[in-house]
């Protein structure tokens, strides 16, 4: 099987898994909320929100649209989480997490409503990737095949899947509320359902990048707009200090605490509480029974949650060193200036600059070896820039999928994004870019390298 | 209204019959002595009664439930919810002292809380001998933890069998007073299995029992 073929039919596959078992985990809660009414209609949304979102191929396949969709995919994930998390906490306090407006809330219209939002966010923006992802497919081989083979993959897995596990579902019942139905979906989303370009087969490195750079973004703010000294000594020193905290270690660790710590906290908390017995109860033995048995409900009830944190460690120690091994980091070719300018060919023999990867050069300027590189955005253009940005030491990029790394800060940048200025984006250099080479000036490397080697970070760049 | 019925009960061993067919019906709350010659089927009919055996033949049923119908883990839930036992051992666990031994019944049956296991020791004259272990009781100490013990998840119904066949008198009647006052108390029902005399002075019914069968059966008044 080509990479053609078996491409669309694992994200089938995968999509397909994904939603039988989200679904037996939901028809599991509602098997417990005895709503017999509830039920069918998840089952009318199993079949309709795939069919909706069959609707997002009529969108174009542009950047634009890919950004918008990985958007979507981290935030549902993050809406679930969050949503998973709210209502345990209320679950652990043993309140309504609507308190008195419960009543009006929790109606069949709501209900409805809210499990049309829930799945929507679950099945639109994973599926829809996926179906974008298999089109881009569809149109360079220009055959439909791709989508046979992952609607067939995907129907496959369903199927099998939700008639394999379905008697299951019925034994989960007291394993589900609806905070750990919430979570396992999360949880699903976060394992199943990524955005590599439009889908991969972990959110996983997506949360720790998008923490990494959210992390990278206030302290570099904060140190340069307001702390640090222009003198180049201190300001060296102070970043080689900075530069731990957004580092990949520090990330790693972080994004681990921010997943695990709030569901660590509410299992200590909901196992540790203690368990109110109603009046009319008088019997000790009736009270001690009546206790034994909401601990045994809360034992139990906090099983998806330690599922939850035993698949994220697994994940995430699984896939800690894969980034660093997986950068692509090549040594700069020297090249030479002619009429002060560099001149470096689009195609030549065992170089193409439209090949995806990041191509390196470096060029003497005034006994300064400047390092550039240039490289091909998702939507075909060529961008060039310094292989530096204004804040870190110029130790350069490296080139993982679909972004490029600082490689002091390991601050992510997405290739689309290349061009931009300012923070620790690659500055750019102005280039003509013709059919057959990119010509860069001499002076354009030489100003922007020495506004990086004196760290005027303080200033803004002339461009 | 009767919490104990026993329909046509036999149960046979290969080389003997223990019971010959029994019929009882003990009401709710009563005090019943079953007394008789070693070998006279007794022990039988009360392990039978508390799910403990299983008869060849008949029925029991307890609380109007069939308890010969029920599986092994239901019948365990089952006695553990309704009977508690009293036996001429004290099958104390010898390294637990005496608040641990009654918290391990709790455990079994939900939730061991240190507090009400002290104060049902208290209960039965206890309270001086908490942290003691059984090796540093007395037989009647001992006894008394066993009915603390029995008595700590609230059964409806006591079975004892031969709970004062190690003590002398002074302490046997210290312990069936104590017992006659938990169950003017707490109102369950006393079925106690006894070969003396004297236990069953303290019983509102006698059931005399020979050769596996029920001999006599008296109400005995004030």
């Amino acid at each position: 099987m080509s990479l053609f073929q078996a491409e669309p039919f694992l994200i089938g596959l995968k999509e397909g898994a994904k939603l039988s078992i989200a679904f037996l985990v939901v028809r599991a809660y509602l098997l417990g909320l005895k709503r017999e009414w509830l039920l069918w209609f998840s089952r009318l949304l199993v079949v309709v929100l795939p069919i909706l979102s069959g609707l997002c191929l009529f969108l174009p396949v542009t950047p634009k649209t890919q950004s918008y969709i990985s958007l979507s995919v981290g935030y549902s994930f993050g809406l679930l989480y969050l949503l998973s998390l709210g209502f345990l906490y209320s679950e652990a306090r043993g309140e309504d997490l609507f308190g008195v407006l419960s009543p009006l809330i929790v109606n069949r219209v709501t209900l409805s409503a809210f499990m049309v939002i829930a799945g929507a966010l679950f099945v639109l923006p994973d599926l829809s990737g996926s179906l974008l992802y298999v089109k881009t497919q569809a149109e360079l081989k220009e055959s439909l095949g791709p989508f046979l083979n992952m609607l067939g993959a995907f129907g496959v897995s369903a199927f099998s899947l939700y008639f394999l596990l379905k008697n299951r579902s019925e034994r989960l019942v007291s394993l589900v509320g609806l905070p750990q139905c919430l979570l396992v979906l999360a949880l699903i989303k976060l394992i199943g359902g990524g955005t590599r370009g439009f889908t991969e087969l972990s959110l996983i490195p997506s949360v720790q990048k998008g923490l990494m750079k959210l992390i990278h973004d206030i302290v570099h703010q904060t140190f340069v707009t307001l702390m640090v000294p222009d003198h180049p000594i201190l300001k060296t020193t102070t970043w080689n200090f900075i530069g731990i905290l957004f580092g990949e270690r520090v990330s790693l660790w972080l994004s681990l605490f921010v997943l695990f710590v709030p569901l660590f906290a509410f299992v200590m908390s909901y196992l540790n509480s203690p368990v109110e017995v109603p009046e009319g109860i008088e019997l000790p033995a009736q009270r001690r029974k009546y206790k034994r048995q909401i601990k045994n409900k809360r034992l139990l009830r906090a099983v998806p949650v330690f599922l939850f944190m035993a698949l994220i460690v697994i994940n995430w120690f699984a896939q800690r060193n894969e980034e660093i091994t997986r950068l692509y980091n090549p040594e700069p070719k020297p090249v030479v200036a002619e009429d002060n300018k560099v001149v470096i060919p689009i195609s030549s023999p065992g170089e193409d600059l439209r090949d995806g990867a990041v191509h390196k050069f470096t060029v003497d300027v005034k006994g300064e070896d400047i390092r550039f590189f240039i490289i091909k955005r998702d939507d075909g253009s060529l961008v060039a820039c310094l292989d530096a940005c204004e804040v870190c030491p110029p130790e350069g990029y490296a080139q993982g999928e679909g972004y490029l790394v600082c490689l002091y800060c390991r601050t992510p940048i997405n290739i689309q994004s290349l061009g931009k200025s300012g923070g620790c984006n690659p500055i750019p250099l102005k280039a003509l870019i013709t059919d057959r080479d990119v010509q860069i000036a001499l002076g354009e490397l030489y100003r922007k390298w020495e506004f990086v080697k004196t760290k005027h970070s303080k200033s803004t760049i002339k461009r | 209204m009767s919490i104990i019925e026993v329909q046509s009960l036999r149960k046979d061993y290969s080389t003997a019959a223990a019971l010959r067919g029994v019929d009882l019906v003990i009401e709710k709350g009563q005090w019943v002595s079953i007394i008789g010659p070693s070998g006279s089927g007794k022990t039988t009919l009360l392990n039978i009664i508390g799910g403990l055996d299983h008869p060849t033949d008949g029925k029991v049923f307890v609380k109007g439930t069939d308890i010969n119908a029920l599986s092994e883990d239901e019948l365990s839930v089952f006695r553990r919810e309704n009977i508690g036992f009293v036996f001429q051992q004290s099958h104390l666990i010898p390294y637990l002292d005496a608040t641990e031994n009654v918290m391990l019944a709790q455990y079994f049956h939900s939730l061991p809380d240190r507090k009400e296991a002290e104060e049902a020791l208290k209960r039965v004259g206890l309270g001086h001998r908490l942290t003691h272990r059984p090796s540093q009781l007395s037989g009647g100490e001992q006894q008394r933890v066993c009915i603390a013990r029995a008595l700590i998840n609230n059964p409806s119904i006591l079975l004892a069998d031969e709970p004062t066949g190690n003590l002398d008198r002074t302490n046997t009647r210290n312990v069936l007073e104590l017992l006659r006052r938990l169950h003017q108390e707490e109102h369950f029902t006393v079925v106690m299995v006894t070969h003396d005399p004297y236990v069953t002075e303290w019983a509102e019914r006698v059931i005399k029992m020979e050769d596996g069968r029920i001999i006599t059966d008296e109400s005995v008044s004030g």
